[in-house]
């Protein structure tokens, strides 16, 4: 007997080079069901749905997606199309000079015979679509990069609609929505279920998926752990409680050290994220010899909170004390210049010069300890970064490989072993463990302890719970409402934590 | 897994060194006055007024950036100085006046250049663009569009005549920038942010290093090196001409990037260029004494660069 499936993926295998992401996943989805899908970063999502969606392929290829009861495997973005597949990307993709009209139909356009536009038509059809959407007060002739945000999400759906699909994927379709403009959405997504639609919603606001979905399928480590069905109840700490399971690895090992004096200091300092939404009031200082570590959900403006402290964003109010005296960061080169260093969460974008050898890109920002009026010393640099190099138990080969040659991790340690021949005062780590492996994380985290222990503050930036608790001395959690905390090492646990960037409430 | 060993002559030249010594075999077979020594001297003053301004070129490029201003900087320099020539005569400190006030034109332009691009954000190529035909105007101008003739003898003999009795004094100045250039970009400070900033920018502005000071200095001696050719053409042609270095930016741009590097910036090569510069020399002077009719010269030249260029991007990858 065939149940009543419209799209099931059986035991899905999906290995990046050496890695497990996806360790035999079954998901399955009904017609006209919203299906919610939680997990923490990394727990395999991104990579289920682009294998939904044939950006990415499994490991055993075929057979193991079954759609409207037949076996096959999706090829392609453009196959995934065709089978009714179709994706809304977080960041949307939209040609935002170009009108609604336009984007609903780009690449689709109707023509006549002689390949002429056939305007009237199309703005017609889109009438139809916004009226469907609910949303027929947006002018079809308008510009999308005018357009608010949430009424973009809504032509992104329109053009989804306008190629015909029966799933849709929506990735935190929410992240830039008020409370209003979500619900409206909600509207929009009971319509498209009323219609038979399918819709996959993937969230971190766990109480709107919570709220939209009909099941909710929780993932965590590569593995699906389980799903709930809105009819037996769902509670938010029940999601909570499977995406984070119970047994805690010691991944993140902590060097103890002593707390010296205060260096840094923040004082109600504000911001705009990357979002444009405002960040409000953070304070907080940094001392020798101290990990503070502040987390907090993906685009909640950790980031943005690190490019503020080095200059590389704006501050709207708030001041900054460097050693009790009042300072201006406007510039990297100020933060520089104030013994501020910085390692990127970005490190191809803008932690490494890959081309270049690794040992020039651990001495770009210490030339002048290298060099003699103006004139590079190769012994000295190449002495200097091997010392520190070997320290890190980096090899020696490694100093003359290009940066784009190493493996993640020890890419990472050529971005920290900048700081370290910097001798900076202050590092800032933003993610400083994405995309390494689990060895390297460990190290990693090791060497944050270490470097706290060569008098340094250590700010920690990072989405990564276990790393925050792991290697912190104090924690600040990064929320929507403003910075919670500080909570000092062992007043927190996994689930406190989460609680509170979930937004149930502070501590237990 | 690679590992290659530093070798400042980065990059493998044998192409460029192959076809450079086909050509002058060819030559020196197909014409009687190919290895003629006063060919050669010629040959030497051409490549020397190119080669000039492109191992400044490599260095702009080196950054990520470009310039091309440097012909109008040619035109610019000749007119200014044979103006300051005409009032000051050819004194001891008259020449070495006109010698400097000829350096700091190129310098004086790179520093605006330097401003547009860093402080009012214009990308390298529209800001030189639109400085380029400005400067030219200029020259017009100081020129009142005429050739400036008529300058002192004791400047003419700056650049014009031999060292040792052989060597053209611009070939000797070419070698000088040439090794200037080599010492900045492999062994100081300076070439180091060049490479590293046109290998990853952001990540040289998120360490802290003034990015901004570095394109200004690297512009300046790019202005510089420009007007160091200027003040060889006008004292060998003993005449500035507002018209001057048209399109010398092109050929210098050309010579760079068939030197091998990268017109993206991050890896660059004055040897390259050097190579380069030689290459297109002798296609030059052999397309004239091979006589072959001067309305074909700029197909064979392009034909030429385009060659070199894609047979490197070839070998790159």
């Amino acid at each position: 007997m065939s149940n009543n499936y419209m799209l099931e993926m059986n035991d899905i295998h999906k290995t990046f080079g050496g890695i497990k992401a996806l360790k035999g996943v079954t998901l399955n989805l009904k017609a006209g069901e919203t299906l919610g899908l939680v997990g923490e970063n990394g727990a395999g999502k991104s990579t289920l749905m682009k294998i939904m969606c044939g950006i990415e392929t499994p490991d055993a290829s075929c057979g193991a997606i079954v759609l409207d009861d037949q076996e096959l495997c999706i090829t392609s973005p453009h196959h995934a199309q065709e089978l009714g597949i179709g994706m809304i990307p977080q960041e949307l993709i939209l040609v935002s000079q170009m009108s609604v009209v336009e984007n609903i139909f780009l690449g689709r356009e109707s023509v006549t015979g002689l390949k002429v536009l056939k305007k009237n038509e199309m703005i017609e059809r889109t009438k139809e679509i916004l009226e469907e959407l609910h949303c027929s007060y947006i002018d079809p002739l308008a510009e999308v990069g005018r357009l608010p945000k949430a009424d973009q999400q809504l032509v992104a759906i329109g053009r989804r609609m306008l190629q015909g699909g029966n799933i849709f994927i929506m990735d935190e379709p929410t992240a830039a929505l008020t409370e209003k403009e979500t619900k409206n959405l909600f509207n929009v997504i009971k319509k498209l279920n009323s219609t038979g639609l399918s819709v996959i919603f993937i969230s971190h606001r766990l109480e709107e998926v919570v709220e939209i979905c009909d099941r909710v399928s929780i993932m965590r480590d590569g593995m699906m752990i389980t799903t709930l069905e809105k009819k037996d109840g769902i509670e938010k700490n029940d999601l909570i409680f499977h995406m984070v399971g119970s047994e805690i690895k010691d991944e993140f090992p902590k060097v103890e050290v002593d707390r010296g004096k205060e260096i840094f200091k923040l004082e109600d300092i504000s911001f705009h994220t990357n979002q444009g939404n405002e960040v409000k009031d953070i304070s907080f200082s940094l001392h020798e010899g101290e990990v503070v570590g502040v987390t907090g959900l993906v685009g909640v403006g950790k980031t943005e909170l690190g490019q503020a402290l080095l200059g590389l964003r704006k501050i709207i109010s708030g001041k900054m004390l460097m050693d009790d005296k009042e300072v201006e960061i406007s510039s990297p080169v100020q933060a520089a210049e104030l013994g501020i260093g910085y390692v990127s969460e970005d490190r191809r974008g803008e932690g490494l010069v890959l081309d270049m050898e690794s040992l020039y890109n651990m001495t770009i920002n210490s030339l002048g300890k290298i060099s003699k009026n103006l004139v590079i010393q190769p012994r000295k640099e190449r002495k200097l970064g091997g010392t520190v190099a070997k320290r890190l138990t980096m090899k020696e080969e490694f100093l003359t490989m290009q940066a784009q040659q190493l493996s993640g991790g020890n890419q990472q340690k050529v971005v920290i072993i900048r700081q370290i021949i910097r001798d900076s005062r202050i590092i800032i780590f933003d993610e400083p463990t994405k995309g390494i492996d689990v060895a390297a994380k460990s190290e990693v985290a090791t060497l944050i302890g270490e470097l706290s222990g060569e008098k340094k503050a250590i700010l920690l930036l990072s989405s990564e719970p276990r790393e925050v608790l792991g290697i912190s001395d104090i924690i600040y959690v990064l929320t929507r409402s403003g910075l919670e905390g500080p909570f000092p090492r062992g007043t927190l646990d996994y689930e406190s934590l989460m609680a509170i960037e979930f937004g149930t409430g502070g501590g237990k | 897994m690679t590992t290659r060993a530093r070798n400042p002559f980065r990059g493998n030249y044998i192409g460029i060194i192959s076809a450079i010594i086909v050509i002058a075999v060819f030559l020196s077979f197909a014409s009687p006055y190919f290895l003629q020594a006063t060919n050669f001297i010629n040959i030497g003053n051409q490549i020397a007024i190119n080669l000039i301004i492109a191992v400044g070129m490599t260095l702009v490029i080196t950054t990520g950036g470009i310039d091309l201003s440097v012909g109008a900087t040619v035109a610019l320099t000749g007119v200014i100085v044979a103006q300051f020539l005409y009032l000051a005569g050819g004194s001891f400190f008259g020449v070495a006046g006109a010698l400097i006030i000829g350096v700091g034109v190129g310098v004086g332009i790179g520093a605006i250049n330097g401003f547009i691009i860093n402080r009012l954000n214009v990308p390298p190529f529209i800001a030189t663009l639109g400085t380029m035909t400005a400067f030219r105007g200029l020259a017009l101008i100081f020129s009142d569009g005429r050739v400036l003739y008529g300058l002192p003898e004791e400047f003419q003999s700056v650049f014009a005549g031999f060292i040792g009795g052989v060597v053209p004094k611009p070939v000797i100045a070419a070698i000088v920038v040439s090794i200037i250039g080599i010492f900045l970009l492999n062994k100081t400070v300076l070439g180091r942010y060049a490479k590293s900033i046109g290998g990853n920018e952001q990540c040289v502005r998120v360490c802290g290093i003034n990015i901004e000071w570095i394109k200004m200095i690297i512009y300046m001696i790019g202005g510089a090196f420009a007007s160091i050719s200027g003040l060889a053409l006008t004292s060998m042609m003993n005449a500035a001409e507002p018209i001057a270095g048209n399109f010398y930016e092109l050929d210098a741009i050309a010579v760079v990037v068939m030197g091998g590097t990268n017109l993206l910036g991050g890896k660059s090569t004055v040897v390259g260029t050097i190579l380069g510069a030689l290459l297109l020399g002798f296609v030059r002077n052999g397309l004239n004494i091979m006589k072959v009719p001067p309305n074909f010269h700029q197909l064979v030249v392009g034909i030429i660069i385009l060659g070199a260029v894609i047979a490197g991007s070839r070998r790159e990858r």
